[in-house]
């Protein structure tokens, strides 16, 4: 293919063939008729028995003979070979560069002799070789893929948030859970600032710390590496984040081969929500300094008072009663700062060991399966059904200890396992037809140690750190019962705080980013570098000028090239008016689905989040940025955005003439999109998107390869069918 | 009406001396030990009417003392009121749950223990 300047290449061959054609056409007509006159007016000067009125008869007769010949051979030819050369080089063009191998439609070729026939062999040996390489690359990233799944897993369990970015600040991997910590629903998007999420200032100073700490090479035997611990805030919210920010270090591509220095390619920043922790680290920390304000006046005071009493000398009733008031209540107030001491003390205590919320149910049932030492002891279980704050695995081994004992010291084989609760707590009974244990028996047992599994931990120390004690009484007509009071819990089950939960798929991935830069001038950025928002409208009809409202708005984003169906806007509107009936047959969109949707004021605003920066897309843009900016004054969000149509680019790549619907342009590219998404306005975006990624290949193969040129191209096309007034 | 006896358990020195002369000066007879073993043998020899009984005593804990009174049918009617340097409710419960009739935490005051003492001993106010 010749390397003509890009932009202008599609409009000059289409028009322009066919214009030598013709021009080639016209030379042999007006070249014949002047032949002929020249002939006639040599045979005029040679003999005079001719007329010269016949000269001119017959001489014109035949030049236009000539030219209406040539004229009728050219239509015929611009009909049967120019017009299908067109066809057959769009149709190789399209399999060439946006693997459309499809066969040509019959009769495109037929007056070409062979060359249908060998075009048709050569996209069908084309499509075999391209299915060949893409088995190879398949079989070679499946396991790619594999691994890629197996990491995806392992970050969506994860309980800390995961985000990795380019020295950029760019996002490029992000795991659910981060999302739930910096309480967004699904803003951050890859490619975005993660500085659009947390505060910036202490992860640079990190960033800074560890570069430094690179390139001084100090990080070889640093204890920490290349990792620093960062105490940061979101910025929604102002939640407290602590994490650690780790340097992500690559070879230079860009040195030479063999010298590539390692340097700094990003970052992994690894973090949890304290603001809780915090919270209660800072009201302890306040609570011992109340308590402990005035203990030593206090034991001052006492001090004194007994003194003046042992004194000896004469003291009077009134003074006597006076310093025993004082003294009782000095004793008073010190005991209760020495509970709200002991009190605190054993938060510190169990918040240091994992506690979380178990069914009782649950517990039971792993006390049943624990049960060890082979003994085939029955127990049966029932009881309240509640929500127990404990951490479980000590719990089950401690009353499994107890089991095994108790079936031993009293040669039981029966027991029964029940939770009661009353208002204030729980109660996990183990209960039997005997005596009780004797309290001494019992406290031997608290001293062994449990499970190794566990660490050296006896019972005496689980029930510590779960603030609470154990004894045994009797129950019942004969009966006994070891009675472990625990705490109760009301479970939040809602634990990401309101933000949406989005499906964790595995396009949340994008190494690729690694080492991309966002140029300063977005014109001269290549297209594939940009990021796209596709978006469409579905709407009450087609005059937004006229009253139609937008009644469902979608988009999705490319980035780096590639499509994320993870990152996808769909929002049904409120359209404040009645759905036409006609409308409501293309889009399926009736006045009951939207009856509870958002307005477009509250819909528009977290789409204008969704977009940020993104270069906006829709076929046929016009039409959808209509509804947009006649938005703009009742919702106050503007979109600046760069904004491209797939309609204009297909006319740049195609020709103006083509068909450029979405179906035609999809079918042509050979994307499938289900039925029952068609015309909705997810669906028709997803198409869209699908659409655009294939137009950046062939326009990229005609030489358009930034955001500038493609507004060039797009312009040429809009002067077009504003001229024909199509547009 | 013979005087009520009391048997004080308790390994701080200073507590037993205390109540000795506080109960006394009420009119109780008064006994006491300062660790477990001690007290049983007490006990067993002359059953008090009264125990008060610290939790955290020498040799023997103080809920085990307690058992040992309220599962022995011949000693049953024997009260104990626990006194504890221990105050959360937890520890009040299973001293409740062990058979003690009362639990005083310390600090306390002469009025509260008089008052704890005559509920337990049923005798009305100022009659020894």
């Amino acid at each position: 293919m010749s390397e003509r300047p890009g932009s202008e290449r599609p409009r000059s061959e289409s028009t322009g063939l066919r214009l030598r054609f013709f021009l080639f056409f016209a030379l042999i007509g007006i070249g014949g008729a002047l032949a002929v006159i020249g002939a006639m007016v040599l045979l005029a000067r040679q003999g005079e028995a001719l007329r010269l009125d016949h000269f001119v008869l017959f001489g014109g007769a035949a030049a236009a003979v000539v030219l209406g010949l040539a004229t009728w051979v050219w239509l015929k030819f611009d009909e049967r070979v120019a017009r299908p050369l067109l066809a057959v080089a769009n149709h190789l063009r399209a399999a060439a560069h946006a693997r459309a191998e499809r066969a040509m439609p019959a009769g495109t070729a037929r007056d070409l002799g062979p060359l249908g026939p060998a075009v048709g062999e050569l996209t069908a040996a084309m499509a075999e070789a391209r299915r060949e390489v893409d088995r190879t690359i398949a079989e070679a990233t499946a396991r790619t893929e594999e691994q890629r799944q197996q990491l995806a897993t392992i970050l969506r369990d994860l309980q800390q948030g995961v985000v990795i970015c380019n020295l950029e600040h760019q996002v490029l991997l992000y795991n659910q859970r981060a999302l739930e910590i910096l309480h967004v629903a699904g803003d951050i998007g890859l490619g975005r600032s993660f500085f659009g999420v947390v505060t910036a200032q202490p992860f640079r100073h990190a960033l800074v710390r560890l570069a430094n700490r690179f390139s001084s090479g100090r990080h070889t035997d640093h204890p920490d590496g290349l990792a620093c611990l960062v105490i940061g805030a979101t910025k929604l919210g102002n939640y407290t984040l602590k994490g650690r920010v780790s340097l992500t270090v690559g070879r230079d591509p860009a040195g030479p081969e063999g010298e590539r220095a390692e340097r700094p390619v990003g970052y992994v920043v690894i973090f949890e929500d304290v603001t809780d922790e915090l919270a209660a680290g800072i009201w302890r920390d306040r609570m011992l300094h109340d308590v402990t304000s005035d203990m030593r006046q206090r034991i001052a005071n006492l001090g004194m008072i007994g003194d003046l009493l042992t004194l000896g000398e004469p003291i009077d009733a009134d003074e006597l009663a006076a310093a025993r008031e004082a003294f009782l209540a000095d004793g008073r107030i010190l005991a209760e700062r020495l509970d709200r001491l002991d009190e605190i003390s054993s938060d510190l205590l169990s918040s240091a060991w994992p506690m979380t919320q178990v069914h009782s149910k649950t517990l039971l049932d792993l006390i049943v399966d624990r049960r060890s030492e082979g003994r085939n002891l029955a127990v049966e279980t029932g009881g309240d059904l509640v929500w127990l704050h404990c951490d479980s695995a000590s719990v089950v081994d401690l009353v499994d200890r107890l089991l095994n004992r108790t079936a031993v010291h009293a040669g039981i084989t029966t027991f029964s396992l029940a939770v009661t609760r009353n208002e204030r707590r729980a109660y996990l009974d183990l209960a039997w037809v005997g005596a009780p244990v004797p309290v001494r028996e019992l406290e031997a047992w608290l001293e062994e140690r449990l499970d190794e599994g566990l660490g050296a931990i006896t019972g005496r120390d689980v029930l510590n750190r779960h603030k609470t004690d154990l004894w045994c009484e009797p129950a019942g007509d004969g009966g006994a019962r070891l009675r472990l009071p625990l705490t109760t819990v009301a479970i939040d089950t809602n634990r990401s705080r309101g933000a949406v939960r989005l499906e964790s798929r595995p396009e949340f991935y994008d190494f690729d980013l690694f080492g991309r830069s966002v140029p300063a001038d977005l014109g001269e950025a290549p297209l594939r570098a940009l990021t796209f928002v596709v978006f469409d409208t579905e709407t009450t009809g087609l005059e937004p000028s006229g009253g139609d409202k937008i009644v469902q708005l979608a988009g999705v984003r490319i980035v780096n090239g590639r499509l994320l169906r993870g990152e996808v806007f769909n929002s049904l509107v409120h359209p404040g008016r009645p759905i036409p009936s006609v409308a409501a047959k293309v889009h399926g969109i009736t006045d009951a689905m939207v009856a509870t949707a958002d307005p477009i004021g509250a819909v528009l605003p977290r789409f204008h989040r969704f977009v940020g920066d993104a270069v906006l897309v829709a076929h046929n843009a016009a039409f959808d940025m209509k509804f947009l900016t006649l938005e703009q004054d009742a919702t106050g969000v503007v979109f600046t955005n760069p904004v491209l149509d797939t309609v204009l680019l297909g006319a740049a790549v195609f020709g103006a003439e083509e068909s450029l619907t979405l179906d035609t342009l999809a079918e042509r590219f050979d994307i499938r999109i289900a039925s029952e998404e068609r015309h909705t306005a997810l669906g028709d975006a997803l198409a869209t998107g699908h659409t655009l990624l294939k137009l950046l290949d062939l326009l990229e193969a005609a030489g358009v390869r930034t955001l500038k040129q493609a507004f060039e191209a797009s312009e040429q096309q809009a002067a077009i069918r504003r001229a024909q007034g199509k547009y | 009406m013979a005087a009520n006896t009391i048997l004080v358990v308790d390994d701080e020195p200073g507590i037993r001396l205390y109540l000795k002369r506080l109960l006394g000066t009420d009119g109780f007879t008064v006994q006491t030990a300062a660790d477990g073993d001690e007290a049983l043998a007490s006990i067993e020899a002359a059953p008090p009417d009264l125990v008060l009984l610290d939790v955290m005593v020498g040799g023997r804990d103080g809920y085990e003392i307690c058992e040992a009174i309220k599962r022995d049918p011949e000693k049953r009617a024997i009260k104990v009121c626990m006194l504890s340097a221990k105050s959360r409710a937890i520890e009040i419960e299973k001293g409740m749950a062990m058979g003690a009739d009362a639990y005083l935490t310390k600090p306390f005051s002469m009025d509260e223990l008089r008052a704890t003492v005559r509920d337990l001993l049923g005798r009305g106010k100022g009659e020894p």
